[in-house]
Formats: structure tokens, sequence, C-alpha cells
């Protein structure tokens, strides 16, 4: 029993193993759906630990939740949208228990449109030559449905991510309560891969700069010399990503 | 004798022998059985040798000290592998980025198998299994790390199915060697894995599932179900795990629920849902006292008991506590423990008086 318990155990790492990297295969086998150079503006080097060799660079987009106003509206993400994607908006916003029961509801789902603007179009403001030059714009539940409507490869990135409903609305310091005027919006919350591995070929190019971005564009120096590297995203088969090679971007072409 | 099969019969017959021999002279004391010298060397020896062949077949405590050191020693053994596991994360983290993918991929998938050659080869060299439980952890942990690390260095999407493969990982390791915190991890693992494939059932994203409580009380009604299987009876003490972890999903849901009805899949406003819940709280863990007294199972009488203690003190904050000062409101809550402690002991002595009629 015991020999037999044993032998399952390691058969299930092996089995396991194996239909990650087919998985993995099946991915990255044809050709890409996706290919497009990022700078370290859009793809920002970590470390999961400070003394760590692993190097991942991590998506970045706008906008981030964090950042939402309330005067901004939900914009193109609005009820509509949302009950694309899935979610039950029926009961009124003006019924008591809509709060509770709006936010109750947890993340879907979806494919998030990604448009890669150049900086003239990214806006200006202290951080404009850091920010990340990609915006979510669209998201749908059909990825050949946005695949048509955003044909430019180059520009748009179509990516798997996680799509949430809020209930927006406006804190009254003045009478201590909610203003009424409440609406529903949607956000990209997360991607369903964020970090990418960064491959044992390409890892020379990013290991001799040294500090992670945040670090180096903690300094005005840094940010007014802006990025220091791009790198050729691909999306696959599977739509997972994976970085085919980086370069260091010269001080005189950032 | 030989009609002790298991470990936990084995431990079982010793602790009545110690009782035994604590009565027995305790008799002599009081005048009420007198021995000659043979007769008790005679049951002395026979004493002696149950004992010591208990000990040679299953390893058994044989004294009160003896349990509290084998106390210490699993104890040594859970915090030396989940030590183990940790080493091995920062080994990778710090090394990680040295390596090609290919010896990436074979450290990954040789670490888990390693490790459970590891815990074969302890559990043939020592009865006590103490190594064994210690390198199962460690096993168990570096396949959990083997599924996160394979996936992110393919950049892959997350998937609910790891949790089913590290849930019978474990819990093939947990009936090969009889452990039980293997046994608690596996299933664990297995509820997470129902409560995250009801939320994508649900249309919600699997990885949701904390967010919505009701998701745990299917699998924790099966563990607790399942606890009464009668393959469960011939490993000491996975009946208890099964009881244990079902009780708990089931009885945290219910607390989470009963505090913020927000959370809940009932098509209901939060204002009716809690009270719901309060009610099915409070007869829930009533009732899973009951049955713990009548079945004589003391793990689902307490848990039952600490979870209606809890919940009657959310009550009792919820209602007063804004309003009624602080010595007054501990004031109540001890009035209550003691008007429990009362009740504890009249249904205590009832059951006395039931066991000597």
């Amino acid at each position: 029993m015991r020999r037999r318990g044993v032998l399952a155990a390691a058969a299930l790492v092996l089995a396991a193993d194996g239909f990650v990297l087919v998985e993995a295969a099946h991915n990255r086998s044809g050709s890409p759906g996706a290919a497009i150079e990022l700078t370290e503006r859009e793809l920002h080097m970590t470390r999961p630990q400070r003394d760590s060799t692993a190097l991942l660079l991590e998506l970045e987009w706008r906008p981030k939740r964090e950042v939402f106003k309330f005067e901004d509206g939900p914009g193109w993400f609005d009820k509509s949208k949302l009950e694309e994607l899935g979610y039950d908006c029926r009961l009124p916003l003006t019924d008591s228990s809509a709060r509770a029961h709006y936010r109750g509801m947890p993340a879907k789902e979806a494919f998030a449109v990604l448009e890669y603007k150049d900086p003239a179009g990214a806006g200006g403001g202290p951080d404009s030559s850091t920010r990340s030059r990609l915006r979510t714009v669209d998201a749908g539940k059909e990825l050949a449905a946005l695949r048509k409507k955003y044909a430019d490869s180059q520009r748009y990135l179509i990516v798997p991510a996680l799509a949430r409903l809020f209930y927006a609305e406006k804190w009254d310091d003045s009478t201590r309560r909610y203003a009424p005027g409440a609406y529903l919006r949607g956000a990209i919350v997360n991607l369903l891969v964020s970090e990418i591995a960064v491959p044992p070929s390409e890892r020379h190019v990013l290991q001799s700069l040294g500090q992670t971005t945040d670090d180096y564009f903690a300094t005005e120096e840094s940010r007014s010399r802006g990025p220091r590297y791009s790198a050729v995203l691909y999306y696959g088969r599977d739509n997972e990503p994976w970085i085919d090679s980086c370069r260091p971007i010269p001080a005189t072409r950032r | 004798m030989d009609r002790v099969t298991g470990k936990r019969e084995a431990q079982q017959r010793a602790d009545r022998i110690r009782v035994f021999r604590e009565e027995l002279a305790e008799l002599e004391r009081e005048g009420a059985l007198a021995l000659d010298a043979a007769q008790r060397a005679e049951l002395e020896a026979h004493l002696q040798r149950t004992l010591a062949a208990l000990a040679e077949r299953f390893d058994i405590d044989a004294s009160e000290s003896q349990k509290q050191i084998s106390w210490g020693m699993r104890i040594a053994s859970t915090l030396g592998g989940l030590a183990l596991c940790a080493a091995l994360v920062l080994f990778i983290l710090r090394f990680w980025g040295l390596l090609s993918t290919l010896a990436q991929v074979a450290v990954l998938v040789a670490a888990p198998l390693v490790l459970l050659a590891a815990t074969e080869y302890a559990a043939r060299r020592e009865r006590t299994l103490y190594y064994a439980l210690l390198l199962s952890l460690a096993t168990f942990g570096a396949f959990v790390l083997n599924l996160n690390v394979l996936g992110s260095i393919f950049n892959m999407k997350s998937s609910s199915g790891a949790f089913l493969a590290w849930g019978i990982f474990a819990l093939l390791l947990a009936y090969a060697y009889g452990l039980r915190l293997p046994l608690a991890a596996g299933l664990f693992c297995l509820t997470c894995y129902v409560a995250a494939n009801f939320c994508s059932w649900l249309g919600w994203s699997w990885a949701s599932f904390p967010e919505k409580p009701e998701t745990f009380l299917f699998g924790g009604l099966i563990l607790v179900a399942a606890a009464a299987g009668r393959f469960q009876r011939r490993y000491a003490g996975f009946g208890w795990v099964y009881r244990v972890m079902g009780l708990i999903a089931v009885f945290t849901a219910i607390l989470i629920l009963s505090e913020s009805g927000g959370r809940s899949l009932l098509p209901m406003r939060e204002s009716a849902v809690e009270p719901i819940y309060q009610v099915l709280g409070f007869s829930a863990a009533g009732l899973t006292t009951w049955m713990g007294i009548r079945t004589s199972l003391a793990s689902v009488a307490n848990m039952g008991a600490v979870f209606f203690v809890l919940l009657l003190c959310l009550r009792f904050y919820h209602w007063w506590w804004a309003w009624m000062p602080g010595y007054l409101f501990f004031l109540i809550i001890s009035l209550v423990a003691i008007g429990l402690l009362a009740l504890f002991q009249r249904l205590r002595a009832q059951m006395a008086k039931e066991a000597l009629s």
C-alpha cells in the first residue's frame, strides 16, 4: 500500500510537470498572436527579493485603480460594458441595498485591450517621461471579436485580465454622508500574467543595470535620462506572454 | 496483544495498563485488594512483557513523560519541515538567475522527487516517523514550489488545478505514511479547489473564492461526512483531521457571513442575510456540540462549543459594546461564561450518572 502511494505521488509530480511543459510548448508553438516592443516604462524590472538573482519584468498599464476620481465618470468601462462581461446590473442604484450588493461582486476574467500610445499622446505631468504608455481602452469576453476590432498588433495588446465592478459614489465632508449620483464603473484590476520571467539568454542585458526600475526612477536625474532598456514581448496561442529579446537603450535615444 | 493492529490501539492499551497500575496501587492502599507476592510478580511480568511487545511493534509511549517528549518531537518535526521549505524557497531565489532554463526545470522536478525518496528512506529506518514527517512536509512544500515556479518560468496563467494536484499529492503522502499534517494540508487544498471551481461555475474568477465564504460550505460538509467513512478507521487520527478541517471550513464561512452578509451568494439584502447566518451559526454550533457529546467525540463537541462562544461574543459586541460601559460589558461576558460552566457541569454530572448506571 505504502509503496503504491509513494509511486503514485512520484508519478503525479512527473505528470503535473509534464502537463505544464506541454502547455508552455503549445503556447509558444506556431506564429505568436502579438509581438510588441516595449521599454522600461511599460516593463518594470523587479526582483522577488533584494538579494535574489531572479529577474522579472512587470507589465505596467494605466489607469491604475487608485488614481480614479469620482468626477472622471465611468468612461468607456460603463454599465453596458459591465453587463457585456456578465455582471448583473439590474438592481437600481437607488435601492437601499445597492451599495452592499454591488460591492460584494467578485472579479471576472476577461480580455483587456491595452493601447500603446506614443510619448506625445501620453500626456504631460511630472512623471510623463517614466509613466507607462499602455492604457486600457476596452475589454471583452471574446478574444476573436477584440482581435478583429483592434487588428493593429503593434498598437494594441489584448491580454487576459481580471475586471471588476465598482460602485462609485462621492463622500460629502460637509454632510458626512455619500452624495447622491452614484454610478457603476468597471476597471481592469489585474492582468492574469503581469510578471514575466526574463529568459537566461537575455538576463545579461538587465543584470548589468543593477537597480530595479522603482529604484532607478526614484531620482530626478534618472527620470530625465529615461528608460534604460527595451524588450520584445510576444503573446502565444494561449495568450501567455514571453520575452524574446532585450536590448539596452543608448542615453541619446531615450 | 495479538488483537492490536494499529499504533492507536497499541497506545490505548498502554494507557489502560498505566491507569490499571495506578488503580491497583490505590486499591491496595485502601485495603480493598491484596495480591500475594507471587501473584504480584506474575502480573508485573505480564504487564512488562505486554508493554515491551507494544513498544517493539508500535513504538508507543509507555509513560506520561514519554508522551510529552513525543509531542515535543512532533512540534520539532513540523517546525523543521517548514524551515526546510523556507530554506528551499530562499535557495532557489538566491541562485535562480544563474541557472539555464533547462537546469531550472531539472531542479524543480528533482526537488520533490528527491525529498520523496528521502521520506521513504526515513520511514524505513525509523518507526516513529518523526523524520518522515519533517521530510514529507518539505516534499509537499517542494511540490507547491515546483508548480508555482514552473508556471512563472513560462509565464503561465495560474489555475485552480494546482490545488487539485497539491491536494492529491498531500493525501498520497498522508495515506502512504499515516501522517496527519500532510493530510490536513491536502484537505485544505482540496477544499480550496472545490471552492474555486464553484466560483468559476458561478461565472466569477476562480481566484475570487476567498471573497465568497459560502463556496467553502460544500467542501467542508463533504469532509465532515467523509470522516465517518470506513476507510479512515485504518489510520490513527485521520477521522479526527477530516472532522476538524470540515468543521473549521463550515464554521468559518458561517462566522464571516453572519458578520458580512454582502459576501453572500444568496439573492437577498445584506440585512436579511446576516440574521439568517447568525441563527444558522447558533443552531449548527449547538447541534455540533450535542452530537459531539452523544457520539463521545470530544473534538466535535469542543469545536461546536468554541464557535458557539465566538458567535455569542460577537453578538454581544454588536448589541452592547457601543453604549455599555466597558466594565459592565465584560461583567456580562463573565456571567455568561459562568452560566455556560454551570450548564456543562450539569450535563457532565448527568453523563456520569448514566455511565455509572
